[in-house]
């Protein structure tokens, strides 16, 4: 099958890429996954650029940034896709360990569509990470222009 | 008027003296050029006495004795007429003697209608003559006191004081003057009394003539001006333009320590600290060469102990003198001192607290990310061993597995609380009204949820409506009523008792109250504690957060929180909440 990626996630730690790996496997959506290691690879992914330049899988159904990365953080790039004409309507879920009121109400300023705190738990971390997964990859309706499995 | 001797010449002179003299008073210059023309003896009389009249006429207008003024103008006229008619006087005697005889009625008529009290007494003090008013005030008759002593009118000490005065009006080259008690009728009267030798033709001193105005008015208001002069707090306090002390109140003295007359005549700068002299010359310089009617200035001054106290002035000038009014503001001074130093250790402290606070939420927004993430992985990397190596895994392994990640999942709870208490404490408090019953309902139902096959017999008091942070109260009702719940699972029925004493006038007083398994009071204290826990989490599960939070919470909306309780007996929580919340 063509991969689409439907999947960009924006992870720094190795481990999280491998446990949110593993819980999308459960569900048979690894293979939609693009895997970006800080906010910067992100918009490259976005932008076709750098590591990224020339990919043909257009845009994600969805995104999914950690908050705390190194060079570019998770809020970063989302002010990032919420300021582009191109990019403003892109469905971006934050998945992070902190649920610091804080964060949650910068995140929901700069127009995230969802924010999931990760549980230590990780029967519940596999629960989350398939429902963010299963919903904005599949049930949810993308904006016109992204492609649908 | 009895005549110390019959010589018509005499009484001439008397008359002329008189009568010139307060003609002179009035007109002044013009007199100068009327008496060119008489006697050259009675002239000569009358002119060795003007200087007499002038100071006491001066004086005496001065005090502003208004009665007393109108008869020194009456008298001038008069004294006009006689010196007009003394000029033209080249007549026959007869015609002189019937113009005298005039003359004398007129002088009587004058004496009796005076204002003032008059009289002449010889040198052993005896009364010569007294006028009429003399008479009205002294409630003494003519023929009473004439040819008697002060000493037999008035034994005491009066008679020596008007003896004195005398004695010194008969040596002094021109009048003399006392401020002297009078027996009167009602009691003494405050007289200014004016006195002036007498003398006869051959200009040898036969009597003393004394006029005293009452000046009792005067001096009541002048010692009531001198009481509040007295009673003043401030220094109040009179210079001259050179600089020197002229008058100045007793506040002097419980100010710096000094007597008024230790200072008066002294220049004002002896006491001025020396580096405080520039203001001053300043102070002085804007009122004398600007004009600048008021100048305010703080300097400090000697107290006569040695120490320097800070004065306030006001001072204002008011012709060749200086007026100010000075005021202790040296404890105001040392005030204002500690209260900067205290304003600015406090903003030093806001400073470190604010710090502090930074850095502790920068410490929890760290944990929060950072801490959670390796619990989050050993639990996820154990639960995907155990899934890849089902088949090799015997029961200690699995055991072992377990274990870690039971204890990965507890170390996330203690976090997840305690970042949870980190923000109690650092969280605005939003305040609004809390319906306390809904709320304590509301609890109850989310908590029989989880006892749904317990037996719990609830009593319910009456709870009042406060002003809290919603969501922090409901921390605390879920913490307290949670706890309740909890700790009487051995008992059935388990009785739970939740209620208000509002008696007091300043605090609500709530209580939650159980039949469950209590506690020791040796340990009171340590149920409050972050993470203090009586029990072991076999028995009854639990962090040991959720009371710490309850106090917490409690005492940022301004409550108390304490409980009760004895093992096996059952326990009562308590906590407080102001009615009126500081906002």
């Amino acid at each position: 099958m063509a991969s689409h990626k439907r999947i960009l996630l924006a992870e720094d730690n190795d481990h999280d890429v491998e446990l949110t790996l593993a819980a999308l496997a459960e569900h048979n959506l690894a293979d939609d996954v693009v895997v970006a290691r800080d906010g910067a690879e992100a918009l490259d992914y976005l932008y076709q650029r750098g590591r990224f330049a020339g990919h043909t899988n257009g845009l994600p159904a969805v995104v999914m940034l950690d908050l705390k990365m190194p060079k570019v953080d998770g809020l970063e790039v989302l002010r990032c896709i919420r300021n582009d004409p191109a990019l403003r309507s892109l469905p971006a879920v934050m998945v992070t360990s902190s649920r610091e009121e804080q964060d949650l109400i910068r995140s929901y300023e700069l127009g995230v569509n969802a924010y999931v705190v990760k549980p230590v738990d990780f029967e519940k971390f596999v629960t989350s990470i398939k429902n963010i997964g299963l919903f904005w990859a599949t049930i949810n309706e993308p904006p016109p222009g992204i492609m649908k499995r | 008027m009895k005549k110390p001797n019959n010589k018509p010449v005499s009484d001439f002179v008397v008359l002329i003296r008189v009568l010139v003299l307060t003609g002179w008073l009035a007109t002044g210059p013009a007199i100068n050029a009327a008496t060119c023309s008489v006697h050259a003896e009675p002239i000569a009389e009358a002119t060795s006495s003007l200087f007499y009249f002038q100071t006491e006429a001066r004086s005496v207008l001065h005090d502003s004795n208004l009665l007393f003024a109108g008869g020194i103008g009456l008298l001038a006229v008069v004294g006009l007429l006689a010196a007009v008619s003394i000029r033209t006087d080249t007549r026959p005697a007869a015609e002189v003697e019937r113009d005298l005889q005039k003359s004398r009625v007129l002088l009587d008529s004058i004496l009796d209608h005076a204002p003032a009290l008059m009289w002449l007494s010889d040198a052993e003090g005896r009364f010569l003559f007294v006028n009429r008013r003399f008479e009205q005030v002294t409630g003494r008759t003519r023929s009473e006191v004439e040819g008697k002593t002060y000493a037999e009118v008035w034994p005491g000490e009066f008679a020596t004081l008007m003896h004195s005065h005398q004695r010194q009006a008969l040596e002094s080259p021109s009048s003399s003057e006392v401020e002297i008690q009078i027996p009167v009728a009602s009691g003494n009267q405050t007289h200014w009394c004016v006195s002036f030798p007498v003398r006869d033709e051959q200009g040898k001193i036969y009597a003393t003539a004394t006029i005293a105005t009452d000046i009792s008015e005067r001096k009541k208001a002048e010692e009531e001006r001198d009481r509040f002069f007295t009673l003043s707090l401030d220094l109040l306090c009179v210079a001259h333009a050179d600089g020197t002390m002229k008058w100045m109140n007793s506040a002097i003295t419980k100010m710096l320590g000094w007597q008024p007359e230790e200072v008066v005549a002294k220049p004002f700068l002896q006491l001025v600290h020396p580096d405080d002299h520039a203001a001053v010359m300043e102070g002085v310089e804007q009122q004398v060469r600007h004009g600048q009617p008021v100048v305010h200035f703080e300097v400090r001054f000697r107290h006569k102990d040695g120490s320097w106290r800070v004065l306030s002035w006001n001072s204002m000038p008011y012709g060749d003198l200086m007026y100010a009014v000075g005021r202790d503001v040296t404890e105001q001074k040392q005030d204002n001192e500690r209260i900067a130093q205290l304003h600015v250790a406090l903003q030093r402290r806001a400073a470190l607290l604010e710090a502090s606070n930074k850095e502790l939420e920068a410490f929890s927004y760290s944990v929060s990310h950072d801490l959670r993430a390796p619990l989050r992985h050993i639990d996820g990397f154990v639960d995907l061993l155990r899934k890849t190596n089902e088949a090799r895994l015997d029961d200690q392994g699995r055991r072992y597995l377990k274990i870690i990640a039971d204890s990965a999942k507890r170390m996330g709870v203690l976090i997840d609380d305690l970042l949870v208490f980190s923000r109690m404490g650092r969280a605005d408090l939003r305040y609004q009204p809390v319906d306390t019953a809904a709320l304590v309902q509301e609890t109850i139902r989310l908590q029989q949820q989880e006892a749904a096959n317990r037996q719990i017999s609830w009593q319910i008091g009456t709870l009042p409506q406060v002003v809290a942070d919603l969501g922090m109260l409901k921390q605390v009702w879920a913490n307290l009523i949670g706890n309740a719940v909890k700790f009487t699972r051995p008992r059935t029925p388990a009785l739970i008792e939740i209620g208000c004493d509002s008696s007091r006038a300043d605090e609500h007083k709530f209580f939650v109250r159980d039949n469950g398994v209590g506690f020791d009071m040796t340990y009171v204290e340590k149920l409050f504690g972050v993470f203090q826990r009586l029990h072991r989490v076999e028995e009854f599960e639990g962090t040991g957060i959720g009371l710490a939070n309850v106090r917490r919470i409690i005492l940022r909306h301004g409550g108390r929180t304490w409980a009760e309780g004895k093992v096996d007996g059952g326990a009562t929580f308590y906590f407080t909440l102001p009615k009126a919340h500081a906002v």
